[in-house]
């Protein structure tokens, strides 16, 4: 235990393969106000971001991914609070992971500095998020120096000219105006932005979904190759699982503001376990893969409506009488030799839970 | 079956835009350049390409939405005259990208129906109309059809207001349909499900369709042949698989490269990325200042369409030179 009460750091308890985690969502619940009443949106999600892992977070519209995402970063807008759950940032002090903090305890100044020097975020459209009226580098300067104003323009001007080398956008873009990139030098600028104060932590939502995709897929790599680089953990938000696929080390399935499984890559394709996951990874064909598509019957449901017991059982073709009545809770299962979790009282049979394995026990199966 | 003539076939299709309205020097932007394709009954052609390629273009003039700068649009092998007439335009019908937008918030999804139903006739007495409607909707799987008639667009999930668009353009009695996008709106767990609504129809009805996509891994699925298009011009086009499978155009290759593997396998690295800088447009390859064979020939002359194995074309001077 640590000296604040807080749970310990599940740091030693993980395999060795397992990076410590440097942002642990812990069973988050995030609500809306509306006219009707307070819509709970985001209902007891756990997710742990492990140190310079790329975790995807998929999920269709209206299952609470980018509200998550948006709490954990503490941008929830005036109608969304956080009403229990915890968001554990571990910070790297001096080459040694120090002591936990609760985001959602931060406050002002500590915020401040919190967001783009720890965490930093990279949003769907660059065009909105980008000053259509000032040159990019100035757009970088302004964000060092509201962090750090003793850095000297001099200084961030280089440190800017460093990072859209970085980026694959060119130092020679210093002074272009957002207008006159294209969309993915743009969207390579948000990532240079981001990068600015060498965060701990992305979190980057529907960062390609806008663009071409060869242009996406030239940003993936970029991204990748960065992050292996830099050491730096990112927290994917996207629709479109496919890519994630290809992309992320573990996959995290959201749905009507469940965690539904959430699993390394390989586990995922593999052995799903959870229904709605299995359904989704044969709901669209790749160039290679071109077997029957399953369709899954109905549609997600708007967070002013979730069905009862698992949002799900209205869609699955797994349903006990228990899934209308009751939330599954998420439980600790190992496949393909890793700890993945899966919220499904019935989960398919290829991957049934093996027991109940504490997800601190050694010794993979 | 393939049938003597097209149901739809575009020849040469031309479409320029004037780059600033009513300044007489202003420059004319060439979206669709020089595009032949043929849409045959109860076959699906995909036509993939990236945003700003023309592939909308070449749906709105299709269904003369738009009138061609040059070339021609053969329906049923008769030329199109500029002023078409409602049985032509009965004939092919658009299902729009957007169900949000492309359905009024106003109208009950019978009235979307029910409108093209009584504007080309299909339904002569009003008291007719509403089993006529359910009928339609049941078809695009709105079942039980009555139960929708009466709905708001906005009671209906994006799925089923896709369908309901689908519905109202069913209803005129197309022969070709012209799908623009019509899964990228809608949430991955649905797509599949209008995916196979459309192939259904298309078999069933024996329509021919026209799907656009920027998804070439859909394409492949779904469709019988894939168009390629890159800056106005199609640049292979051939049986779906084959294409996809063995592309022959450095564009092609490029699209499939870079298209997700969705976990199986690692994906295959893209070649470099290669700027000439080259004037816009003129008599050259389209995708000379990308691509990373080019030579000298593809910068000075357009190549033709070459013969590339069996019904595949592609025009690149790679594959005129070797055969």
């Amino acid at each position: 235990m640590t000296p604040d009460g807080l749970p310990a750091p599940a740091t030693e308890a993980r395999p060795a393969t397992e990076p410590g985690p440097v942002l642990e969502i812990r069973d988050l619940w995030v609500s809306y106000n509306s006219p009707a009443g307070e819509v709970p949106v985001v209902r007891g999600v756990s997710l742990t971001l492990g140190r310079g892992q790329l975790v995807g977070l998929a999920g269709e519209s209206g299952c609470g991914k980018s509200t998550l995402a948006h709490a954990a970063a503490r941008l929830l807008p005036a109608s969304g609070h956080v009403t229990s759950g915890q968001v554990l940032y571990w910070p790297l002090a001096s080459e040694a992971v120090g002591e936990p903090a609760d985001v959602l305890q931060l406050t002002g100044e500590q915020l401040r500095q919190f967001r783009w020097r720890s965490l930093a975020m990279v949003f769907q459209s660059a065009m909105n998020s980008l000053n259509p009226v000032l040159p990019v580098g100035a757009q970088i300067t302004d964000a060092i120096r509201a962090h750090d104003r003793t850095v000297s323009r001099k200084a961030c001007r280089e440190r800017g000219a460093e990072l859209l080398d970085l980026v694959g956008v060119g130092a020679g873009r210093l002074r272009s105006y957002p207008h006159e990139l294209s969309g993915g030098m743009r969207q390579r600028t948000m990532l240079a932005m981001a990068l600015a104060l060498n965060p701990e932590i992305v979190i980057m939502d529907e960062p390609t979904t806008a663009l071409d995709v060869v242009v996406q897929r030239e940003i993936l790599d970029e991204i990748r190759a960065l992050q292996r680089r830099l050491g730096f953990a990112v927290l994917f938000i996207t629709h479109d699982l496919s890519l994630l696929l290809d992309l992320a080390d573990r996959v995290a399935i959201m749905y009507g503001g469940l965690l539904m499984e959430e699993a390394p890559v390989t586990a995922l394709v593999g052995e799903p376990a959870h229904p709605y996951t299995s359904a989704l990874l044969h709901s669209f064909p790749t160039v290679d893969r071109q077997e029957r598509l399953v369709s899954i019957g109905g549609s997600p449901p708007a967070a002013s409506s979730y069905p009862s017991g698992c949002p799900f059982h209205p869609r699955c073709p797994r349903a006990l009488d228990t899934c209308r009545t009751k939330m599954p809770a998420p439980a600790v299962r190992r496949a393909a030799g890793s700890v993945c979790s899966v919220a499904c009282w019935n989960p398919m049979p290829a991957a049934q839970a093996v027991g109940a394995v504490q997800e601190g026990e050694p010794g993979a199966s | 079956m393939l049938r003597e003539v097209p149901a739809l076939e575009a020849v040469g299709l031309v479409k320029n835009y004037r780059q600033r309205r009513g300044s007489p020097g202003g420059r004319s932007i060439v979206a669709v350049d020089d595009v032949t394709l043929q849409l045959e009954s109860g076959r699906t052609l995909a036509l993939v390409g990236e945003s700003g390629s023309g592939k909308s273009t070449i749906a709105r003039l299709l269904c003369h939405l738009e009138l061609p700068t040059g070339g021609s649009i053969l329906l049923d092998g008769h030329a199109m005259p500029a002023r078409i007439r409602r049985a032509q335009r009965r004939q092919v019908q658009l299902v729009f990208q957007d169900p949000f937008a492309s359905l009024n918030p106003a109208h009950s999804i019978g009235y979307h129906v029910g409108r093209s139903l009584l504007i080309h006739g299909h339904c002569q007495r009003r008291a007719e109309l509403p089993a006529a409607v359910a009928g339609i909707l049941e078809q695009v799987n709105l079942s039980p059809g009555e139960d929708f008639l009466g709905k708001l667009p906005h009671e209906l999930s994006g799925g089923q207001r896709q369908r309901a668009a689908i519905a109202a353009a069913l209803a005129v009695g197309p022969t070709v349909l012209l799908a623009d996008e019509p899964v990228s709106m809608l949430d991955v767990s649905i797509r599949a499900e209008i995916l196979t609504l459309l192939r259904r129809l298309t078999t069933e009805q024996d329509l021919a369709l026209l799907y656009i996509t920027h998804d070439i891994a859909s394409a492949r699925y779904f469709a019988d042949s894939i168009a390629v298009l890159y800056k106005g011009r199609i640049v292979e086009r051939g049986p779906a698989a084959d294409v996809v499978d063995t592309p022959s155009h450095p564009y092609t290759r490029l699209l499939v490269a870079a298209a997700p593997r969705g976990g199986a396998g690692h994906p295959e690295p893209l070649p470099q990325r290669r700027r000439l800088a080259l004037a816009a447009g003129g008599a050259r390859c389209a995708f000379a200042d990308r691509c990373p064979h080019a030579v000298d020939l593809c910068i000075r002359q357009r190549p033709p369409e070459v013969p590339v194995g069996d019904g595949r074309f592609a025009a690149c001077w790679r594959q005129a030179d070797n055969p």
